[in-house]
């Protein structure tokens, strides 16, 4: 089998996002010979090139847009902001060049071979590899690290550009002056969010009852709340029948318990969930087996059934989160290379990057009473916050989930601005079973919005500095 | 590439080990299945073998270490280089690292059917920061077994440690009740549970020589004193005819050459026991006396006393009910083998149910044999020897009569029970067919 055409390695990484590198560099310090095989010619993955990092960037300028209007309330006018879209969509697209190439070069100096091909399995040894060659790859081990895409439902599909996936959206075509977006879960949000800084007119349409369904109602109520000010319409329990294309815009007809009703939209993004990457890949020529919705089955060691391949990511269930994919991707080069290592967190932090952010990590107050789980919780409103009052956002909110027994910490949720960064105290305190106490007695630099986690766990004993429980 | 050879799980309770011979040096060439080390543990003297091929690179132990599970031995170079294409190892499929760790870490083998638990579930697991639950995987300890000393029950470093240690050590029964009933054929007084007082100086008298206990002396010493202290035993006399088995046994010993398939009179036991443990199932169960529970056993594993260079061994014949009577003789013979070089593996000397202590190839008439806890009984089997016997028709005859000695836990079985034991036993034993016709 040593022909030019088929080349062999230790392990190989199929998929180069922020599993699949992550899976390559860390089975390379760990002294196993990599390759990674990437479909497209730069590195990064959804999270880099069409997600995480493009749309950050973008709710950048959003922030800033509206702090600036904001501002104008306590004496500050900068006047209306011009936007150069262009550049904003060059320095975007600047970030990722940057990102990717560094990634490139991580793995040059980690001495992992980078392909750009398509890789299918042959059998449960080789891989068919379409783009560079060699055109086989024998390997000991894989990593299939293949990530998801967005769902575009057959009725909305259409070869009119205005109808929009998170993709698209985030190449910034156009602003357009009004925007339908599709999905009241966090990529329309944040998309929205982006959108409705630039100026267009955003009205959001959800089927549940809703914004954020995977998260605390008494979190989404602020973002809610704010959103239904800057968007046009948040229009819950809604759905969208049909999508028609016209010269005016895209007509789309909604159903509601209210009845049917139409409206007309320059650009229409539709967000409504991901689908893992798990076809085309010759899985049928191995033991690998896909369970519902698509995702390969794996277990703690991120092993499949096929016992020398491993999935990692979005690819391997919810939450399809980069930074999940990031730590099963050392678990999976470990257990490769021969360490017990396993998936065991217990905390996966969620973050929803719009204006108020929202983030939360562990055990959800819905959770835990669909779970019959006795808890208790503490709730510290940020109009208590000195630090939230002079950055004039106190719509906030920093809840603790308390088992009332061991008084340990079994969930956080944070909204408001900056909640993304502050929630990381809370996954630390739920994957350290900290208790309440511990929090309390932590010293909090002030002022800052993280003495709210601290005032938090001190409500849970009743009082806190700068608010009383009065239930008590 | 670069492996790294961990003192693997030697045995079910096994944590720590001493290194007692170091079987290759640095620089040398290793095979997989290859003794590295020899290491003394609680149980026995085990040598550990290698589960790669390469060379190695640098040793981590020296004779005379302590070294716990998961401790690192030695460094090998498998040769393939962390640039150089896999090659034949590809073809390798047994010996990959990956199924390797697959082999020692408790996980679902098949994925579809052991998804990762929700999170709900994950949270109220055991509390424990991510080091504490890492170091637990990497020593082979189920951290939901440790009980957390930390604040909320939070599982430490120093827990998972304690409870490593604690395994590996026998523990420490609660004090046995007092026994109040002495029975008519209990051959020795209640021993007495007070410790001993301190020992004179005995240099006083002439000249002496200390010598330390080996580990494996201490463990009996400690667990000799713990069952004769909390058992209350009972001994039950016997005497059984193995007229007929040794006519047997002598005719089909003379057509086997090889010594080690000859049968031997402990095979033919540990088949009748087998066989009589199943109507006697009380003889085949350990007391739970904290719980007030007797805990049956639905196998029968045959425990033999071997006495070795290296102290008493107890090799165990598994599920020796289910065993034609070659193949046990077969399997007795290598454990014994086994015993005699020092390489029983843990698992051949774990499981007993109950225990044969066969001392009739040194010789004397009989003894009282004390039980291997937590097992309830045990059989002494003395030196046969002929005897003239008359019968109730006055006429007599010369018999083989194997001495006997039946002892057992009064807590789990009276006197009457091991009476009848101890009767059908030697009834067995007289008639072959009957041990014979069952498997």
């Amino acid at each position: 089998m040593n022909d030019s055409k088929t080349q062999e390695t230790q392990v190989v990484v199929i998929g180069a996002g922020p599993g699949g590198y992550a899976a390559a560099f860390h089975a390379a310090h760990l002294g196993l010979d990599v390759t990674l095989v990437n479909d497209e010619p730069d590195p990064g993955g959804v999270c880099l090139l069409r997600g995480c990092i493009p749309s950050k960037a973008l709710l950048h300028v959003a922030k800033l847009i509206g702090e600036a209007a904001e501002v104008e309330a306590i004496g500050l006018t900068f006047g209306k902001p011009q936007i150069d879209l262009e550049r904003l969509r060059n320095w975007k697209d600047g970030i990722l060049k940057k990102l990717a190439g560094g990634v490139k070069q991580l793995a040059q100096l980690r001495k992992v071979k980078y392909l750009h091909a398509r890789a299918s399995f042959l059998d449960s040894r080789t891989l068919k590899l379409e783009g560079d060659a060699p055109e086989r790859l024998a390997f000991e081990y894989a990593v299939l690290a293949t990530g998801s895409r967005p769902v575009m439902p057959e009725m909305f599909q259409t070869a009119d550009p205005r109808v929009m996936d998170s993709t698209a959206a985030l190449d910034l075509p156009d602003v357009p002056a009004r925007l339908l977006v599709i999905g009241g879960g966090y990529i329309g949000l944040e998309m929205g969010t982006v959108y409705q800084a630039l100026g267009s007119e955003v009205s959001v349409v959800e089927m549940t009852d809703g914004l954020l369904p995977d998260c605390d109602r008494d979190l989404g109520r602020p973002l809610e709340r704010r959103l239904k000010k800057t968007f046009k319409a948040i229009d819950l329990k809604t759905k969208v029948a049909v999508l028609e294309s016209t010269d005016e815009g895209i007509v789309a007809t909604f159903e509601s318990e209210g009845g049917d009703s139409r409206g007309t939209f320059d650009r229409v993004l539709v967000s409504i969930g991901r689908r893992p990457n798990s076809e085309g890949l010759g899985l049928e020529n191995t033991q690998v087996k896909t369970v519902e919705r698509g995702f390969v089955a794996v277990n703690s060691q991120m092993r499949t059934d096929d016992e020398r391949i491993f999935a990692i990511g979005d690819l391997a269930g919810e939450p399809m989160l980069a930074h999940k994919a990031s730590r099963e991707a050392k678990v999976a080069a470990e257990v490769i290379a021969g360490q017990r290592s396993a998936f065991d967190n217990v905390a996966i932090p969620a973050v929803v990057f719009t204006d108020p952010e929202v983030a939360w990590c562990g055990l959800t107050e819905a959770d835990a009473e669909k779970e019959g789980i006795e808890i208790k919780v503490a709730r510290f409103p940020w109009t208590a916050s000195g630090r939230a009052a002079t950055l004039g956002r106190q719509e906030g909110l920093t809840k603790l989930i308390i088992d009332p027994e061991s008084e340990r910490v079994l969930g956080v949720g944070i909204v408001g601005v900056n909640a993304g960064d502050l929630i990381s105290e809370g996954v630390l305190a739920v994957e350290m079973g900290t208790l309440a106490r511990d929090l309390a007695d932590t010293i909090h630099p002030h002022p800052t919005l993280s003495e709210t986690l601290m005032e938090a766990a001190e409500l849970y004993f009743g009082h806190a500095t700068h608010m009383l429980d009065t239930r008590k | 590439m670069l492996l790294e050879f961990k003192l693997p799980q030697v045995g079910e309770n096994i944590e720590k080990a001493t290194v007692i011979r170091v079987l290759v040096a640095e620089g040398e060439r290793v095979e997989e299945e290859q003794s590295v080390i020899e290491i003394e543990t609680d149980k026995a003297t085990i040598e550990v073998p290698s589960t790669f091929n390469g060379t190695v690179l640098k040793l981590n132990v020296k004779e005379g270490d302590e070294i716990d599970v998961g401790g690192l031995i030695m460094t090998v170079d498998d040769g393939s280089g962390p640039a150089q294409p896999a090659g034949d190892q590809t073809s390798g499929a047994k010996t990959g690292p990956a199924q390797r760790a697959a082999t020692v870490v408790s996980i679902p083998s098949s994925a579809s059917a052991g998804l990762r638990p929700s999170s709900a579930e994950a949270i109220s697991a055991t509390p424990a920061s991510p080091s504490a639950r890492r170091l637990a995987r990497e020593i082979g300890v189920e951290i939901s077994e440790v009980t957390g000393t930390g604040p909320g029950g939070r599982v430490t470093h120093a827990d998972i440690k304690a409870y490593a240690r604690d395994r590996a050590t026998p523990r420490t029964a609660p004090p046995a009740a007092p026994v109040e009933k002495v029975t008519p054929n209990s051959a020795v007084s209640p021993p007495r549970a007070t410790p001993s007082p301190g020992l004179p100086d005995f240099s006083v008298w002439g000249e002496t020589e200390s010598v330390p206990l080996s580990r494996i002396r201490q463990i009996i010493a400690q667990r000799m004193s713990h069952a004769w202290a909390t058992v209350p035993h009972v001994h039950q006399f016997g005497e059984a005819d193995i007229t007929l088995w040794e006519q047997m046994r002598r005719r089909y010993n003379a057509s086997v050459e090889d010594p080690a398939k000859k049968l031997t009179i402990t095979v033919v036991l540990i088949k009748a026991l087998a066989r009589l443990l199943r109507d006697h199932p009380k003889f085949n169960a350990s007391l739970d006396q904290a719980n007030n529970t007797i805990i049956y056993k639905r196998y029968i594993n045959i425990g033999v006393a071997a006495a070795t260079e290296r102290g008493l061994l107890v090799p165990v014949v598994h599920d020796a009910d289910g065993k034609a009577l070659a193949q046990v003789g077969a399997e007795l013979g290598e454990l014994a083998r086994k015993a005699r070089d020092g390489k029983l593996a843990p698992d051949e000397m774990s499981g007993g149910t109950f225990t044969i202590t066969n001392l009739g190839g040194i010789g004397g008439t009989i003894f009282n044999p004390i039980i291997n806890h937590p097992e309830v009984a045990i059989l002494a089997v003395g030196r046969a020897s002929r005897w003239t016997v008359v019968g109730e028709d006055g006429r007599s005859a010369t018999p083989l009569l194997l001495p006997l000695c039946l002892g057992y836990d009064h807590r789990v079985i009276d006197g009457a029970e091991g009476a009848s034991f101890l009767r059908d036993l030697c009834q067995l034993l007289t008639n072959p067919l009957d041990t014979l016709l069952e498997a």
